[in-house]
């Protein structure tokens, strides 16, 4: 019986923010209050319906539901079931409760906005892609899922339509994880032309009777999940997509789009670790990513893009911890490192959009100790940064133990990779967040030298209790989440933790110390030529322009060739035809000899034809 | 000698014959009528369909016969029509009917002194048609083929004016040809068979010893040269573009339509009565058909006169009606009949939206439609005025729904391609004798001739389609009601067959 009312909550999670979306965009021009109201009001409705569906969901095994019927196309059967089981149930508690804090946020943050509206509905058809994607049991219902959610950043990236690097960063977002989703989509085509069904059970089931595991299949899913997840070479998406409003970039960092790879994963966790090639790969690119984004977030000048630079860092740990695991540990400890990522992230980007409209803009430079006597900013912008340093007893250090303690039991090459690069990244991130506080609690900060209209006010009233209740919620919530991880039974290992907290506290330490130099910021200590070249993300744009007017210049190789040989042909012929017909028409002017000519000729050649043919 | 006559199956010959004659009687009691002559015709073709109508109800295989000869061990019968010659002759008499309703006299031009007499002839060459898918001796082919042949010579001239006296002469001067092969070849059948009869016996027995079948052979290539002439057939075909430019249109409509139909009558009576010789006979045929194509098709693509382009367009068709023929089967005939049928139908269509067209164009020229809003008769010049320039079909559809539509559905069966689903139907059963011979070079040949063809009538088509340049044609069509009823009976024809052609093909059993 609980099975069944799980089932229905699952459908009810989707259903819900898709009416929603569907209802608010009917209401956004002619009712723009109302249409925010109904974003709000289901985006809480829709936290309820994913409480009511983690309360019911069996303790083992899964719970399938129906959507809009099944499809038999051809051979191929496709169910487009949902399939919810207990750890999925929390990631989409997650969720859905992300969604409804950032919607609570917007209707403070979007309020001057005239598109906030639309703005609201988008973010609710977000969630429930999201949600479809994190709920799925059909390889279709999650490339739909996938899909819309790689629409809906395009609209929420480039909202600020006015503002051409805004279009600009839409755009890249858009092509680089469509490029990408091509590997997704062949491996989703190639895993149902193996099976004859999208249906997961079915494939999990063919898979694990001994079939060969399908390793071209699972890294050409990896290529859509690389893109979409920010692992190199597709990193350089994310940090441009902070063009986008505060509460997108929490979104899409916090809960959603750019975790959609670890769900994606974890989901088919089960095929992964059959495929230790495929495990490899993922590993190498989480373990390069990691690193290679840490020490980038270290040297941002800005706070949302060292947030960002952060996001693909965590995530690139929780893909590392689900290439490292044991087949055995289902993958639980990247989901959990999603689930507490989604709090402390959303946390951290919320914040940073308080900040940017106390400060006049999101650079440290302006946001220099603006952070002081906020009362809940500080306190909880810094249990955010704590749990993302892994401190104890943040929910943050509970998660990251977890991945850790994967990466140690792993037995593979490339769990040892993951191993050190977490070490790496871990000291490393300790660094930046310290960094982060530390900035934007001392010093003083420079004035915007020009007031910039598409920054909100900072909250006053009614606005503020709002503000301040969902960042506090969530500053609480980092602080003693991690104490329901180990209800729901993670466990600590004290060696393993004492030595993360060990490199954690070394980081916090020699960002304190490099704090103490003149100026105040420990990133002073690069060089100003280093410091400029990773502000513009090391020239990767240029790597990918570059990519780009490659493949266009073989395009019109290609077009210069298919113009020249192969259209020849048919061009030849049409003009050969022409000028026969031409020719043929000039010698038809009306004059009857030619006609009696031709009529002699004809009847030569049919009496030559007739004689010589009849036997 | 007794011979047996029934009249019922000879209406279809007599009705436009005596026809003709009461036209003339008529024209003497009362001169000058402009309506009369074309009532009397309408009533004569109108009994003269009762006879094919009646023969196409047989069954296949079966044949309505008359002037039977009591010879011994079979009657002989000199007019015999099958279910496929009925539906030749039914076609023959449509295409007179839509001819004579293009001509139907509007209230500007009265050309009335001649009214009887182009009425007249025009009877006379639809009871030639009719009478040669029937006749089945030597003698009465001849003569029948060449009643059918001979009015339109001088329905050409009638007008008298220097394009169409040129037409005339091309006309005669090949005629003149075919007429002096034919009689040839029927003088070497006589020599060959020693009979007047055209029939699977008469051949067989012939074709028994070789100088008589050398003879035979002589004679059939002889007599496919002179219909080659009349079917338009390249290289006979050089008087087709003069002939269609020079003549008034409704004289060209219905040189298109019945002419062709009594050329493939007279070639079918004679090829069915070689399909007991096998296929080797026929080679001709297949030169002859891919020949006309070709030329028909790549001369049309430069056409810019649209009656020029039907002229080319008609001897490219040609080559399709005789295409099937290549095969001596009885499919391949009913084949052809109904390739026939197809291109009739759509060719008399298009020429009846031409005539409407042009008589705008003629209307915003005279200056009688002077208030007719959007008749920028300043802009118009040279050929484009005429209403004969492909330019001037530019956005028809747009401006009438009913002849722009009529138009295209009328290209589009003739090149084959939807919505003419009877173009299309019938281009595969022509193909297919070929295909069941195994002549593969011929069939792809034919095949580039397929795409040949969509080219030529889609650059009309196009045009259709096109935004109207300001103010450059005419407003709103509204044609005649006379040419309207053709276009209207052309158009539900071609859609009705279009939507059912299993409806065609089973009238042939």
């Amino acid at each position: 019986m609980t099975s069944s009312t799980a089932s229905t909550f699952a459908q009810l999670l989707v259903a819900v923010p898709v009416l929603a979306a569907v209802v608010s965009l009917i209401l956004a021009r002619s009712a723009p209050g109302a249409s925010r109201a109904v974003s709000a009001v289901t985006a809480v409705l829709g936290f309820l319906v994913s409480v009511g569906l983690l309360v019911n969901v069996p303790a083992e095994g899964f719970a399938a539901a129906t959507t809009v019927g099944p499809l038999q196309v051809g051979e191929l059967k496709v169910p487009l079931e949902l399939l919810v089981d207990r750890p999925f149930a929390v990631v989409a508690l997650a969720v859905a409760f992300v969604v409804a804090c950032i919607q609570l946020y917007s209707v403070w943050y979007m309020a001057t906005d005239p598109r906030g509206a639309v703005f609201q509905a988008i973010v609710s058809m977000f969630g429930a892609a999201m949600l479809l994607v994190v709920l799925s049991g059909d390889l279709l219902l999650t490339l739909i899922g996938w899909e819309v959610m790689g629409w809906g950043s395009y609209l929420l990236i480039g909202h600020h339509t006015f503002r051409r690097s805004a279009r600009r960063a839409a755009m890249k977002a858009f092509l680089l994880t469509r490029f990408a989703d091509i590997g997704f989509v062949l491996g989703i085509v190639a895993l149902a032309a193996q099976t004859g069904t999208t249906r997961l059970a079915v494939i999990f089931e063919h898979f694990g009777e001994g079939a060969a595991a399908p390793t071209a299949a699972l890294v050409l899913m990896l290529i859509g999940i690389a893109g979409k997840s920010g692992l190199i070479p597709f990193h350089d998406w994310l940090p441009d997509a902070m063009e986008g409003p505060t509460p997108a970039s929490a979104l899409i960092h916090g809960a959603t789009m750019v975790a959609a790879g670890t769900v994606v994963v974890g989901r088919l966790f089960p095929l992964y670790a059959e495929s230790t090639d495929a495990r490899l790969v993922l590993a190498v690119l989480a373990a390069a990513t990691t690193v290679y984004t840490a020490v980038m977030a270290f040297t941002q000048n800005d706070v949302k893009k060292l947030l960002a630079y952060s996001t693909m860092s965590q995530v690139a740990l929780m893909l590392g911890a689900l290439a490292a695991a044991p087949a055995e540990e289902h993958g639980a400890a990247g989901l959990d490192h999603l689930v507490s990522h989604a709090v402390f992230k959303a946390l951290l980007f919320l914040g940073a959009g308080w900040l940017a409209a106390i400060g006049g803009g999101t650079a440290f430079a302006l946001l220099r100790g603006r952070m002081k006597g906020w009362g809940v900013l500080p306190v909880s912008f810094g249990l955010g940064l704590a749990a993302l340093a892994g401190i104890p007893p943040t929910i943050g250090f509970v998660s990251k133990d977890g991945v850790v303690a994967a990466a140690r039991e792993g037995t593979t090459t490339g769990a040892h990779i993951v191993l050190y690069a977490t070490y790496l990244t871990v000291f490393l991130t300790a660094m930046y967040a310290t960094r982060a506080y530390l900035v934007l609690v001392s010093g003083d900060p420079e004035e915007p030298d020009h007031h910039d209209d598409s920054h909100t006010p900072p909250p006053t009233g009614s606005s503020y209790t709002l503000v301040a209740g969902v960042i506090g919620t969530l500053g609480l919530l980092s602080l003693v989440g991690g104490a329901a991880f180990l209800v729901q039974g993670a466990h600590i290992d004290p060696t393993v933790a004492a030595v993360s907290v060990g490199i954690a506290l070394l980081g916090v330490l020699v960002s304190w110390a490099l704090s103490r130099r003149p100026g105040g910021d420990p990133a002073t200590v690069l060089s100003e030529s280093w410091a400029r070249a990773t502000q513009v993300n090391l020239g990767t744009d240029r790597v990918y322009a570059g990519f780009a007017a490659g493949v266009v210049a073989l395009a019109r190789v290609v077009v210069r060739l298919d113009n020249a040989v192969v259209d020849a042909l048919p061009r030849g012929l049409a003009s050969g035809a022409t000028a026969t017909g031409g020719a043929a028409d000039r010698a038809h002017r009306g004059v009857p000899s030619t006609g009696l000519l031709a009529v002699l000729s004809g009847g030569l050649i049919v009496l030559v034809l007739g004689v010589a043919l009849w036997r | 000698m007794s011979v047996s006559v029934d009249f019922v199956v000879l209406l279809g010959v007599l009705a436009p014959l005596v026809g003709a004659l009461v036209v003339l009687v008529a024209d003497v009691i009362w001169p000058r009528q402009q309506r009369l002559p074309y009532v009397l015709a309408f009533v004569s073709l109108l009994v003269a369909v009762w006879a094919p109508y009646q023969a196409l109800a047989q069954g296949r295989g079966d044949t309505t016969s008359t002037l039977c000869l009591p010879s011994q061990p079979t009657a002989v019968c000199l007019y015999s029509v099958s279910s496929a010659s009925a539906l030749l002759q039914v076609v023959a008499i449509l295409g007179a009917f839509l001819a004579l309703l293009l001509a139907w006299p509007s209230e500007e031009h009265t050309p009335a002194d001649r009214t009887s007499v182009m009425v007249m002839l025009v009877l006379a060459a639809t009871g030639g048609a009719v009478g040669v898918a029937g006749a089945h001796d030597i003698a009465s082919w001849i003569i029948a083929l060449e009643i059918a042949t001979v009015p339109i010579i001088v329905l050409v001239a009638l007008p008298g004016t220097k394009a169409a006296l040129s037409g005339a002469v091309q006309l005669l001067t090949t005629s003149l040809i075919s007429v002096g092969l034919l009689a040839l070849a029927a003088a070497m059948w006589f020599v060959a068979t020693g009979s007047l009869l055209i029939s699977a016996d008469t051949v067989l027995r012939s074709a028994a010893s070789g100088p008589t079948r050398a003879l035979l052979t002589l004679s059939v290539v002889l007599f496919l040269a002179g219909i080659g002439f009349k079917l338009s057939l390249a290289p006979f075909h050089a008087w087709t573009p003069t002939a269609y430019a020079g003549a008034p249109l409704p004289i060209a409509t219905f040189l298109s339509g019945v002419s062709k139909v009594a050329a493939l009558a007279a070639l079918i009576v004679i090829i069915q009565a070689l399909s007991s010789l096998g296929a080797a006979g026929v080679a001709a045929v297949a030169v002859l058909s891919v020949l006309s194509m070709t030329l028909g098709n790549l001369v049309a693509l430069r056409q810019n006169d649209v009656v020029r382009l039907l002229a080319w367009s008609t001897i490219a068709q040609a080559g399709w009606i005789a295409l099937p023929l290549v095969s001596p089967s009885s499919a391949a005939t009913r084949a052809a009949v109904v390739y026939l049928s197809a291109y009739v139908v759509a060719t008399v269509l298009a020429f009846s939206v031409v005539v409407a067209v042009v008589a705008r164009y003629g209307q915003v020229r005279s200056g009688a439609a002077a208030q007719i809003p959007g008749a920028g008769i300043a802009d118009l010049s040279g050929g484009l005025a005429s209403g004969r320039m492909i330019g001037s079909y530019s956005g028809l559809l747009r401006r009438s729904a009913f002849l722009g539509g009529g138009l295209a559905l009328a290209l589009t069966s003739l090149a084959g391609i939807p919505p003419g689903l009877l173009g299309l139907v019938a281009k595969v059963g022509a193909l297919r004798p070929v295909l069941a011979e195994g002549w593969w070079v011929l069939a792809v040949l034919v095949a580039v001739n397929v795409v040949l063809g969509v080219a030529v009538y889609f650059r009309w088509f196009r045009v259709l389609l096109a935004d109207d340049p300001a103010g450059f044609t005419p407003g709103p069509e509204r044609a005649h009601p006379s040419v309207a009823l053709a276009v209207a009976i052309g158009s539900a024809l071609l859609l009705v067959l279009s939507v059912m052609p299993a409806w065609l093909t089973n009238l042939l059993g």
